[in-house]
């Protein structure tokens, strides 16, 4: 197994990360990509969601990615996420086995202990990471039991935590968040997701959808969480005015390519690739 | 000198200075000339095209913050280099309060200790006590300024990068901002200022540098 | 039906156990890889049989691919050798075979249930046979089977806990009455057929080999003697069988077994009898002495 050599406070190492879509052919990744506006290869018709994608991620920091609609972003995460199968690439967890397996290339089974002790994650649709059959307690309390703790008051300890620490009140504990407001059902969804106190956590797109007012709270939530509990977050948007208030470093993805990076005053008063200049530039 | 939309902007040529500890240098010379860029050059907010920006850190390291690695850069705005800019960007409906002590808290501060010290500086430089619990964004103009700038200072940076930072503020207020500037100066803060009066700078800074003659000159206090 | 199919079953030459060798011999391969993979459920094609799907066929199934000339069976429904559907399947199985049937359970070498387990504990060399409904456990949590093999493949339950921790949450203890879900040899969730809850210690270390058989879902899964059955269950909420507390057997007097509640037809009164009518028998035979 190739071993890389992780940095100092290193948490999550992706290395060469590609996602494929459909059979693909020898020519897939030389006519794709951000020369050519596209991520279809024109001789197969196979999507190439990401390619060669690589990047670090350190604890504590909040990294951004940022790109349009089909740039890659949510296969990003989903990939990290292992709710795509990455096509190829590397991908090494500090927290698991000190880094030195590639993470994309474990069992099924290993794949889910990652996701269910060393992950959370927050779906734009909060339809996909809640069960709006069982209660928002029930939700909290799935993911604990996925992470082995089966005792049921420290369960339900725990959801009452966390319910207020994102600001539900208590009472909703044993109601089903399928009457939820959006938001509030986004926060629910953020509450399972820090359920079992994951060192990385991944946010895709987030506020998309949430009226301001909403937006605000969860970004406020998020920064505070992050500030007080250390956690390692990957913030995916397309909204540069979320990517400013929230992260530290970003990158920025065109038709599966990381096109630009860098800190993220930088890239939004001094991009220094064409496309980013454009999304910039295009910011209200 | 950087690049944007394919045209090429020449803001800055050869800029050669020094600032040490507990120094203030005043950066001076007609508008457009790139005082601004120089300080973000500097914060690494634009990528320089050439030169170096040699920082020596708290533990006596010397830093290229020109070519140092993005970690290493995050590294030094957290705990030692602090940047002053024209607008406060914050999360909506964060209240002032919270802003402030957000600052220290990220910094590792005891979030009651943090607190403390977030209401004295807010009423040092005069900000109401009714307006804590308010959002930012509702703040006049010179409230929200003298906002910004307690966020920067609080954490008492080791360098202090201040963009025209008592631009709309009334001579009281500005007298209590630059008495705090001063006392952070005492502290062996280096500080760096852009300033758009002349009477400001001259109360704050031991020597100018004009970027029009490329020079550094002495100024008494 | 089965009186009319019998004689012509012995005209036309029925096979031993009227299934052909054939089925029998799918039906142990899949019951080997059954008790290979305890609580693993094993996929296997359910033959059409004389009496309808959802009256024991799985169950009658695997009872017919076990069976020998040599040994003693017992049919049981919901403990009763006595009822309609057991004293049909035991009519069917004698007619095939000519094997000795009994009503005592230490006699017994193969003994097929529905829904209960005997109160006698089941010695080494026994075998009890499941008729089972629903054999997937996570059935009401899942409705994909594409999905729910997954889970089972991954040890995936977390929505089978979540459901237990809701049920706690709404009515302050947890719901399920029969076919207490249990972990296999600490990796499958398997659905004990309903069986009450009474009787999920009775699989938990057991001296017996236990076959469960699910004609009309075709699956066959088993515990080999030995096994860890654990009831799924809370650290801080333990699982805790039916109690009938003041409560006895009618007839016996029995204070130690699963009792049903019957009401006299006349009187309306209500009282208990042993839902085990051979541990009944047993204990009525041992008073007289």
């Amino acid at each position: 197994m190739n071993n890389i050599n992780m940095d100092h406070g290193c948490v999550l190492q992706v290395r060469n990360l590609s996602k494929k879509f459909g059979r693909g052919c020898p020519h897939c990744e030389k006519l794709t990509g951000p020369e050519f506006g596209s991520n279809v290869c024109p001789k197969c018709n196979s999507v190439v969601a990401l390619h060669h994608v690589s990047f670090d991620l350190y604890q504590g920091e909040i990294l951004g990615v940022v790109g349009e609609s089909g740039s890659g972003k949510s296969s990003l995460v989903q990939c990290l996420y292992f709710d795509q199968q990455a096509t190829s690439g590397e991908g090494y967890l500090s927290y698991y086995n000190d880094g030195e397996e590639n993470i994309f290339q474990l069992p099924q089974s290993k794949k889910r202990y990652i996701r269910n002790h060393l992950m959370g994650m927050v779906y734009q649709n909060p339809l996909l990471g809640l069960r709006l059959g069982f209660t928002s307690g029930g939700n909290i309390a799935e993911k604990l039991l996925t992470a082995d703790i089966y005792h049921y008051e420290t369960i339900r300890e725990r959801g009452k935590e966390l319910l207020t620490r994102t600001e539900i009140p208590e009472y909703y504990m044993d109601e089903k968040p399928k009457r939820f407001s959006g938001g509030m059902q986004q926060r629910v969804q953020i509450a399972k997701a820090l359920a079992n106190n994951p060192p990385i956590l991944l946010l895709d797109e987030v506020t998309t959808g949430l009226d301001v007012s909403v937006q605000a709270k969860v970004l406020d939530l998020i920064k505070c969480l992050q500030q007080e509990l250390n956690i390692s977050m990957l913030v995916v948007s397309h909204d540069l005015g979320v990517i400013r208030l929230l992260t530290n470093r970003t990158m920025v993805l065109k038709n599966g390519r990381i096109v630009e990076r860098g800190l993220t005053d930088q890239i939004l008063e001094d991009p220094q690739h064409n496309y980013t200049q454009l999304l910039v530039h295009s910011m209200l | 000198m950087h690049i944007r939309g394919g045209k090429t902007i020449l803001s800055l040529m050869d800029v050669s200075f020094e600032v040490k500890k507990g120094e203030f240098l005043g950066l001076t010379g007609p508008s457009g000339i790139g005082k601004s860029s120089l300080l973000k050059c500097i914060y690494r907010t634009y990528v320089p095209t050439s030169g170096d920006i040699w920082y020596t850190d708290s533990m006596g390291d010397r830093v290229n913050l020109v070519t140092a690695n993005e970690h290493e850069i995050l590294r030094l705005r957290k705990y030692e280099i602090g940047y002053i800019s024209q607008f406060l960007h914050v999360i909506p409906r964060v209240s002032a309060m919270d802003v402030i002590t957000g600052a220290l808290v990220e910094k590792g501060f005891d979030r009651k200790e943090s607190e403390e010290r977030a209401k004295e500086y807010l009423s040092r430089v005069g900000i109401p006590t009714s307006l804590w619990e308010m959002f930012p964004s509702t703040f006049s103009g010179g409230e929200k300024q003298r906002l910004n700038i307690i966020h920067a200072i609080i954490s008492k940076p080791r360098m202090l990068l201040l963009d025209e930072p008592t631009a709309s503020l009334d001579p009281n207020t500005k007298n209590e901002v630059v008495s705090l500037i001063l006392e952070l100066k005492k502290e062996g803060t280096a500080m760096i200022g852009v300033f758009h009066d002349h009477d400001t700078m001259i109360r704050l800074a031991d020597k100018q540098y004009d970027l029009k003659l490329e020079k550094t000159k002495e100024l008494c206090v | 039906m089965i009186e009319e199919l019998i004689p012509k079953a012995e005209k036309f030459n029925y096979n031993f156990a009227f299934i052909d060798e054939g089925a029998k011999k799918e039906i142990r391969r899949k019951l080997l890889k059954a008790i290979a993979i305890p609580g693993h459920q094993v996929p296997f094609a359910s033959r059409e049989l004389p009496i309808a799907r959802g009256w024991g066929t799985g169950g009658l199934q695997v009872t017919m691919a076990v069976i020998g000339p040599e040994d003693t069976l017992k049919i049981i429904d919901q403990g009763c050798d006595g009822s309609v559907n057991a004293i049909n399947l035991r009519k069917l199985m004698v007619k095939t075979t000519g094997v000795k049937t009994t009503f005592d359970t230490t006699q017994a070498t193969v003994i097929q249930t529905r829904h209960r387990i005997p109160e006698i504990p089941l010695k080494e060399g026994q075998v009890l046979v499941f008729q089972v409904p629903l054999p997937e456990p996570l059935r009401h949590v899942e409705p994909s089977e594409v999905e729910t093999r997954r889970m089972h493949a991954e040890s995936d339950y977390g929505l089978m806990w979540v459901t237990l921790y809701e049920d706690i949450a709404n009515w302050g203890s947890i719901s399920i009455g029969a076919g207490y879900p249990c972990k296999v040899n600490g990796h499958y969730i398997m659905s004990p057929s309903p069986i009450p809850k009474w009787d999920n210690y009775k699989l938990n270390q057991a001296e017996c080999l236990y076959l469960f058989g699910a004609g009309r879902e075709k699956r066959i899964y088993a515990i080999p003697p030995y096994t860890d059955v654990e009831p799924l269950q809370f650290e801080d909420k333990p699982f805790s069988v039916e109690r009938f507390d003041g409560l006895y057997c009618i007839r016996c007097g029995a204070t130690d077994s699963f009792l049903d509640e019957i009401y006299d037809e006349e009187t309306g009164e209500k009282y208990h009898v042993c839902s085990d009518t051979g541990y009944c028998d047993w204990r009525m035979e041992n008073k007289d002495e």
